[in-house]
């Protein structure tokens, strides 16, 4: 294909050091992607399921995630992509309630078939959500962790008090509900601060962790004993490489926030950036994004993503996941990047808990396959000028077929993140010699969100009619179908179950309804607009 | 009167370093063909992109059709075309694709014509866009801008790699839309024969202002080069004073606007030995936008 | 095989750019030299705006405008259903006084050139007188 180079070669071309930053910060992003999601799916682990932990937990997320849902994506969609433009008002309300009771959905189902480790999925791609947002995603994606972070606690605090042998509210409670504010709080106003003023804000973030640790071993506070039970894991080492990893991605965001708000007052204001990103910040700058409406970039991992996927400054397209441009023996170096993070990284944690660090990670990868969803519309559209022409088309199409090229484009892209993806999964499943139910259940939730990101990608690349609104459906029955019947198999038919379980079947049901009238609206909506009188 | 398809005021817009609009006003009377001239990097670009909501001005106001271009209506989106600067557009599709692809978004979109441009500008319909040479992506890109009838039509620089040929063909399409739609054209250009065929009015930018925004017939024929003796140019108290240059002979060159009305007192310094002499509109751009 | 065809945009005007004179005088003075010199007879049709700004490839407004120029000095006449004509007044060539004024352009920028060449007016008429004849 014109212009491919395999991004193995990258190292090699003239432009070395950016084909090696192009690696290493790629490398570096899966990774805390990765991680970012697993530690989320791996939480729900040994947290019971009953009455009152959906109490407990789902309801505050469900608010939360509702309050974040309309807070922000009123606007993202208003404000952001092109492909966000299109919607309007009457039918952005649609898609919220839509993707609502998706999620309503999902975590009941999931929190009754899945009683362990997918209880968090629903929350899982909440959160990717927000993070592959174009534009207000910092804000969003600050917000989520700090609402995820005080329901992690909240949930904690009353699974203890539930189920511990201590009284309901006694001293040490409210010491635990003190350092769950603090974190929950400090993340809130922090993402903020940060927003706002960067280098106050990053400096003001350091001394607050700073001071809840140095609380911890002055006054012995429970907030790593906190976190130990947040992240269910065996050991204290997971707990602080768990909390160095999250400094380190918060961090990321931070910085990246206060990039983007440069724009506004602080363009000078680089040298923290440069100190942070050393060399390769020239690198980084070297793709020529701006932020602006259309490319507003976030997360450094767009960034890269974008980078490899295909850069229009640096005129060169890669092979990496079969975007535009791309190569069929892109597959084969991606499978080896996953595979080579999948056995490396578990590979520094001490004997006991290799294996289970690796399952962790291959259960975040939702997490890393939502961004990688992102990504796709840049490499697609991803000079500025074809988002200026994308920006500049009125909205919706009328009823008619996708387009094919763009429907090709899209599911080979799918299609390699699948199979790159499960390689990946299935090496490091040999590697730690992972039990069958663990590398299955990701394998699936692989599967799930490829297919979820097949569809969602054809409705915003190519204006989703209704026939493909029910195939999308469709496919997402199919994916689902076979391991559901597995699990019902498994069920414990208690009255518990049976509710959330016919819970989840009317949201079901409800969702499927709700989508006729989107899809509907999607018919007669541009009809109306451009009746001529 | 009818409101303006577009008005800019005031508009300032700052990149890293350098003021790309600095102060500029800007308004566009339906069914105008308005040339926008200035040299390279005096903010053209950045005004057309301001103008279509593709940038935001930091400071100032800008109305398209009416409506604040950062948050364009429907309907207005599907009655503007804009043709960009750099056509290196959608290069993994070919020209069939993305037509289909745009088509997809407008109610309004004239398959006929854009079979015929297709066809009389030869593009090739099944090779990558990626492949096609210059003028066939500015082309392409031309075609794609004309297809859905717009009303109004923002050009940044559509026939730089154009050869001359393409360039009268490209004219005479955009002639037929100002006749038959009335199209309002913003065209932004360095070819100014181009221009002078059609360009109804003239607006001349320089370092991010807009100095001049003239009809071009009236810039052409009361624009003229007066040249003669500095104390007797001093006594000139009619018109509109461009520009003034003395040289050490102790001779002026002016560039002087006036009416009709001061024919008769141009004649009588005529008569005194004073040139005036017409001037050519690339002569006029230079000697302004120096 | 040649027929007789309508007049066409092309062979009745051309645009020269660049020259600091607008189109749409350039136009005018074709039709006035046209008509005053008899090749443009009374009742004569002209194309019409449409056709000559495609064909020329200017703008529209600047043919219009010539030809209302034309229409109100007379020489051009607009009748209905048909376009512009002609004017009936121009049935022959014009008088001599009138076709001599259209002369008066040309002249007057060789007498521009002639001052700046410092030539006597007496010298700059034998030239011309010479030219005149000697074609």
């Amino acid at each position: 294909m014109n212009g491919f180079i395999p991004l193995w070669e990258l190292p090699l071309t003239e432009s070395r050091n950016r084909g090696w930053s192009a690696l290493l910060v790629t490398c570096t992003l899966f990774a805390s992607m990765v991680w970012f999601g697993g530690s989320l799916v791996w939480m729900s682990r040994g947290m019971r399921i009953g009455m009152d932990s959906l109490f407990a937990f789902v309801l505050p997320t469900v608010i939360l995630v509702l309050y974040w849902w309309y807070k922000f994506v009123s606007s993202m969609a208003n404000l952001c992509s092109p492909i966000n433009q299109q919607l309007t008002p009457g039918l952005e309300k649609r898609v919220a309630g839509a993707t609502c009771l998706m999620w309503l959905m999902l975590s009941m189902l999931l929190a009754t078939f899945f009683a362990n480790s997918y209880l968090f999925c629903a929350v899982v791609w909440s959160v990717a959500a927000g993070l592959v947002q174009p534009s207000r995603r910092i804000r969003a994606t600050l917000f989520m962790l700090a609402c995820l972070w005080t329901t992690y606690g909240l949930t904690t605090f009353f699974l203890q008090t539930r189920f511990s042998s201590r009284p309901a509210f006694a001293w040490e409670n409210v010491e635990i509900l003190i350092a769950v504010c603090a974190v929950s709080g400090g993340m809130l106003g922090l993402a903020g601060l940060v927003r706002l003023f960067p280098v106050v804000g990053t400096l003001f973030w350091v001394a607050w962790l700073s001071s809840i640790f140095l609380s911890e071993q002055l006054f012995g506070m429970t907030f790593t004993q906190l976190l130990y039970l947040i992240y269910g894991m065996s050991s204290q080492f997971l707990t602080h490489v768990g909390i160095a990893l999250m400094l380190i991605i918060l961090t990321l965001f931070g910085l990246l926030g206060f990039k983007g708000d440069l724009r506004f007052r602080h363009r000078q204001r680089t040298w923290q950036a440069q100190a942070f990103f050393g060399t390769h910040w020239d690198y980084l700058r070297g793709t020529g994004l701006q932020w602006n409406k259309f490319t507003g970039y976030g997360p450094l991992l767009n960034l890269t993503l974008r980078q490899i996927a295909g850069a229009e400054k640096c005129q060169r397209l890669l092979g990496f996941c079969l975007g535009p441009g791309g190569h069929w023996a892109g597959v084969l170096w991606i499978s080896a990047m996953w595979s080579a993070m999948f056995v490396l990284f578990p590979h520094f944690i001490p004997e006991p808990d290799k294996a289970e660090f690796a399952a962790m990670l291959i259960s975040g990868l939702p997490v890393a396959f939502a961004s990688l969803q992102a990504q796709l519309g840049r490499s697609i559209f991803r000079t500025r000028n074809e988002q200026e022409m994308l920006a500049l088309s009125p909205g919706w199409p009328r009823d008619q077929l996708i387009n094919s090229a763009v429907k090709s484009i899209v599911f080979r892209y799918t299609l390699s993140c699948l199979l790159s993806c499960s390689v990946g999964v299935l090496v490091a499943a040999s590697v730690y010699k992972m039990p069958f139910a663990t590398y299955s259940q990701a394998l699936l939730a692989i599967l799930l969100s490829s297919i979820l990101m097949f569809g969602h990608a054809l409705r915003d690349y190519s204006r989703l009619n209704s026939a493909e609104i029910s195939g999308k459906l469709a496919m997402f029955a199919i994916a689902m179908g076979p391991y559901l019947v597995l699990q019902i198999a498994k069920i414990k038919r208690g009255p518990i179950e049976m509710v959330a379980l016919v819970t989840g079947l009317f949201c079901c049901a409800y969702l499927l309804w709700r989508l006729t009238i989107f899809a509907k609206a999607t018919r007669v909506l541009p009809a109306a607009m451009f009746a001529k009188p | 009167m009818t409101s303006p398809v577009l008005e800019m005021r005031n508009a300032f817009k700052r990149f890293p370093g350098k003021l790309a609009l600095d102060g500029s006003n800007f308004t566009v009377s339906a069914g105008r063909v308005v040339g926008l001239l200035g040299r390279n990097g005096a903010g053209k670009t950045t005004l057309l992109e301001c103008a279509l909501g593709l940038r935001e001005v930091d400071i100032g106001e800008v109305r398209l059709l009416g409506e604040s271009p950062m948050s364009l209506s429907e309907t207005a989106r599907s009655r503007v075309g804009y043709v960009p600067q750099q056509n290196d557009l959608f290069e993994w599709l070919n020209a069939g694709q993305m037509l289909a692809f745009f088509k997809a978004f407008y109610t309004r979109w004239n398959d006929s014509k854009v079979a015929a441009l297709l066809d009389r500008w030869s593009i090739p319909l099944h090779t990558p866009i990626g492949k096609l040479s210059g003028g066939e992506k500015q082309r392409l890109s031309i075609i794609r801008a004309l297809a859905h009838d717009p009303d109004v039509l923002v050009l940044d620089e559509p026939v730089a790699s154009l050869d001359p040929g393409g360039r009268r063909d490209f004219l005479r399409e955009l002639v037929e839309r100002t006749i038959e739609n009335e199209t309002t054209v913003v065209l932004s250009t360095h070819i100014l024969s181009d221009l002078e065929r059609v360009a109804s009015d003239v607006a001349i930018m320089v370092a991010g202002k807009i100095i001049l925004h003239q009809v071009l017939d009236t810039l052409t024929e009361h624009t003229h080069r007066v040249v003669g003796p500095t104390q007797l140019l001093q006594e000139i108290a009619f018109g509109k004073m461009l520009k003034r240059v003395e040289d050490r002979a102790g001779n002026t060159t002016l560039l002087l606007t006036f009416g009709e009305a001061d024919q008769g007192r141009i004649d009588d310094f005529r008569s005194k030995g004073i040139r005036v002499e017409a001037i050519a509109l690339e002569d006029l751009f230079i000697e302004i936008s120096q | 095989m040649t027929t007789v065809s309508p007049i066409t945009p092309a062979t009745l005007f051309s645009v020269t750019t660049g020259s600091g004179e607008p189109i749409y005088r350039q136009l005018v003075a074709q039709v006035r030299r046209l008509v005053a010199g008899g090749h443009l007879a009374a009742g004569d049709e002209l194309p019409s705006v449409r056709e000559t700004a495609q064909v020329l490839a200017v703008n529209p407004m600047t043919v219009s405008k010539a030809y209302s120029q034309l229409e109100a000095a007379g020489v051009l006449e607009r009748r209905r259903g048909v376009g512009m004509v002609v004017a009936a007044q121009h049935t022959r060539a014009q008088t001599r006084t009138e076709r001599s004024e259209l002369l008066r352009p040309t002249l007057e920028r060789a007498a521009t050139e002639a001052t700046q060449l410092e030539i006597e007016a007496a010298t700059a008429l034998t030239l011309f007188e010479k030219i005149l004849k000697g074609r």
